[in-house]
C-alpha cells in the first residue's frame, strides 16, 4: 500500500530532514512555473521542468481536515489528534495538533521536539503560549 | 426487449465465477487460495483446463511482493497461454482484470481468460486489522505519518471522511444507515462472514478506531480468493449456471494530490469511470437496477453514490438514511453485505455480487431486475476508479 510511495530521492528527504531539526520547514518551488510542490518532489508534475529550488515555508496554512486516534497501532499515547493543514503556499501537510483542530481553522505551525526528530506541530493563528 | 441505437450489445461475458474457503484465521496459502477459486471458476464456466488460454493474477498492493505470483501458472498447469499478466494496481485490479479481459477476447486475442484474486492478510502472526495498519504515504517522506501517528487506511480514510463531514454535514446516524444496510443484506447472504442483526445504537455504541471512523465504518478483512472467467459474448461457455454479460467498462484516475486544487474528498474520478461505462452500455445511473459500491468504509458508498450519479453532491448520507439502499430501497447496493459485513476481497467483493445476482444465484437476496447492474472498485485513497455494467442480457 505504501510502498511505492517511498519518496524517489533519498537526497531530497535528508535535505528536508536536515533543515526540519534546523527549524525550517522547507517546500519546494518549480522555477519555470512557479508552482510550490511538496517536498520530496523532483519533477514539477505541471509542466515537466525539474529545474526545482527549495523555499522556506511560512508555516500558516488553515485546516483542511482532521482526524482523532482511539486505537493505538504504535506507542504514541491515545487519544490524540492529527491534522492535514492547507499551507498559504498551496501544499498539504501532515501535522501535530494538542488539541481539536476544526475544518477551516487558520493554523501555524511550529517544529516541536519529538523523539529524536522533530514534527509539525499546529496551533490556532490567534493561540498565545503561556 | 427492444433496445434504443445507442446501446451497446455485450463486449464479453463472464462465463464462470469460483471461489475459495474463506476465513478469519490462517489456513491456506495465498497461492492455494487462488488455485481453488480459479478451479472452482473453470468448472462453473463449464470449461477445461485446457480452454483456458488467458491468466491474469491480481495479488494484493498492501501484500508482500511474493504472497502472489505468476507461478499460479506452474500451480495450474497452465502450458500454453497467449496472454499473462499481474496485476497490483492497488484495488481498482479485479475490474481491471474484467476491462482489459473483455477487450482480449472481444479482439480474437484470446477465448477465455482467467482472472483470480487472492489475499491472505491474516498471517499466524498478523491479525487482519495489522495487515491494514501501514501508513497510506500522504507526504511521502520516510516516516512521516509514522512520527505524527497517522496510521492505516483508518487514518488517511478518517481524514477524508472527515472532511466529506465538513463539507455535507453528514451525520453518525447517516453514516450509521450504511453500514446497518449492509448488514441487512449480509443477513441474506450464506457467504457473508457477519450476520449478527446490527441496529443504529449498535454502530454508534462500536469502538471508535480513528474518529469520525468507527470499528463498523470498516471493511472485515478475511482469507480467501475468488476469480472469474472471461469468455466472448457468443461463445458457448458459461454452462448451465449461466453468464453475466459485459455491457460497460470505464476507469477513471486521478493520484492524490497533495498540492491542492482538487478535493478529492468530495470529488473523486470515479466520476470518470462512471461517465465511460454509462457511454459504453448507453445508459445513465437511472437505469441501474442495483449497484455493487466499492465499501472499504462506510463513507466510500456515500462517495461512490454521489460519483456514479445516484445523488447530488453531498447527498448521498440522507439519500442512505433514507433507506433507498437496504432491502426494499429503490437502489438496492451491496447487496450480498458489501465488504463491511459480507467478505473484504477488495475488486472481487463488489464484482462476485454481481455475478451471482445476474446469473440469478442469490438466492434469499434475489434481485428481480438485472437489466443493467453496476459495479465499482476503487483503489488508493480514492485516487484509483473503475466500473462494470453487467446486464443478464448479451444485447
Amino acid at each position: 500500500m505504501s510502498a511505492d510511495r517511498a519518496m524517489a530521492d533519498p537526497s531530497l528527504a535528508a535535505a528536508f530532514e536536515d533543515a526540519l531539526d534546523a527549524g525550517t520547514l522547507l517546500l519546494r518551488r518549480c522555477t519555470a512555473c512557479g508552482l510550490m510542490l511538496p517536498p520530496d518532489r523532483a519533477l514539477c508534475p505541471s509542466c515537466w521542468s525539474k529545474a526545482l529550488e527549495w523555499r522556506e515555508a511560512k508555516g500558516t496554512g488553515t485546516v483542511y481536515s482532521a482526524v482523532e486516534f482511539h486505537r493505538a497501532f504504535g506507542d504514541i499515547p491515545i487519544p490524540y489528534i492529527v491534522v492535514q493543514v492547507e499551507l498559504d503556499e498551496g501544499p498539504r501537510v501532515i501535522g501535530w495538533a494538542e488539541g481539536k483542530l476544526a475544518g477551516g481553522t487558520r493554523v501555524r505551525a511550529r517544529l516541536a521536539d519529538y523523539r529524536d526528530t522533530k514534527r509539525l506541530l499546529f496551533e490556532p493563528l490567534n493561540f498565545e503560549r503561556g | 426487449m427492444a433496445q434504443s441505437a445507442t446501446k451497446r450489445r455485450a463486449i464479453a461475458k463472464i462465463s464462470g465465477l469460483g471461489f475459495s474457503a474463506f476465513s478469519r484465521k490462517w489456513e491456506a496459502t495465498a497461492p492455494a487460495l487462488a488455485a481453488d477459486a480459479a478451479i472452482a471458476a473453470v468448472a462453473d464456466a463449464g470449461l477445461a483446463k485446457a480452454d483456458i488460454d488467458g491468466l491474469f493474477v491480481n495479488r494484493s498492493s498492501a501484500a508482500p511482493p511474493d504472497l502472489l505470483t505468476l507461478r499460479l501458472q506452474d500451480d495450474l498447469g497452465m502450458g500454453e497461454l497467449r496472454l499473462l499478466n499481474l496485476f497490483a494496481s492497488e484495488a481498482v485490479s479485479a475490474l481491471q482484470m474484467l476491462h482489459y479481459a473483455s477487450l482480449a477476447v472481444a479482439a480474437g486475442t484470446v477465448d477465455h481468460v482467467l482472472c483470480v484474486f487472492a489475499d491472505t492478510p491474516i498471517m499466524p502472526a498478523q491479525s487482519g486489522g495489522e495487515a491494514y495498519s501501514d501508513t497510506l504515504g500522504l507526504m511521502r517522506i520516510p516516516g512521516w505519518e509514522d512520527r505524527h501517528g497517522l496510521f492505516g487506511a483508518v487514518g488517511s480514510y478518517g481524514l477524508a471522511m472527515q472532511r466529506y463531514i465538513d463539507r455535507t454535514g453528514a451525520t453518525p446516524e447517516q453514516f450509521g444507515a450504511v453500514a446497518v444496510a449492509t448488514r441487512e443484506w449480509a443477513i441474506r447472504n450464506p457467504l457473508a462472514m457477519l450476520k449478527t442483526p446490527m441496529t443504529i445504537d449498535d454502530y454508534l455504541a462500536s469502538r471508535l478506531i480513528a474518529a469520525p471512523i468507527r470499528m463498523f465504518d470498516c471493511a472485515f478483512p478475511i482469507n480467501g480468493g475468488a476469480a472469474i472467467v472471461v469468455s466472448a459474448a457468443d461463445s458457448d461457455a458459461g454452462g448451465d449456471t449461466g453468464s453475466a454479460y459485459v455491457r460497460g467498462l470505464g476507469q477513471g484516475h486521478c493520484p492524490y494530490s497533495p498540492f491542492g486544487g482538487h478535493d478529492n474528498e468530495t470529488e473523486t474520478m470515479g466520476r470518470l469511470a462512471a461517465r465511460e461505462a454509462y457511454r459504453m452500455a448507453g445508459i445513465g445511473p437511472a437505469d441501474i437496477a442495483h449497484a455493487q459500491i466499492y465499501d472499504a468504509f462506510t463513507y466510500t458508498t456515500l462517495r461512490g453514490l454521489e460519483d456514479y450519479g445516484f445523488c447530488g453532491r453531498g447527498e448521498a448520507a440522507a439519500f442512505a438514511a433514507e433507506g433507498h439502499i437496504a432491502p426494499g430501497g429503490r437502489l438496492p447496493t451491496n447487496t450480498g453485505g458489501g465488504q463491511l459485513s459480507g467478505y473484504y476481497l477488495q475488486g472481487m467483493t463488489q464484482l462476485s455480487e454481481a455475478v451471482l445476482q445476474v446469473t440469478g444465484r442469490a438466492e434469499g437476496r434475489q434481485q428481480r431486475n438485472n437489466d443493467w447492474v453496476l459495479v465499482t472498485n476503487q483503489g488508493g485513497r480514492m485516487d484509483y476508479h473503475a466500473a462494470a455494467i453487467l446486464s443478464e442480457h448479451a444485447e
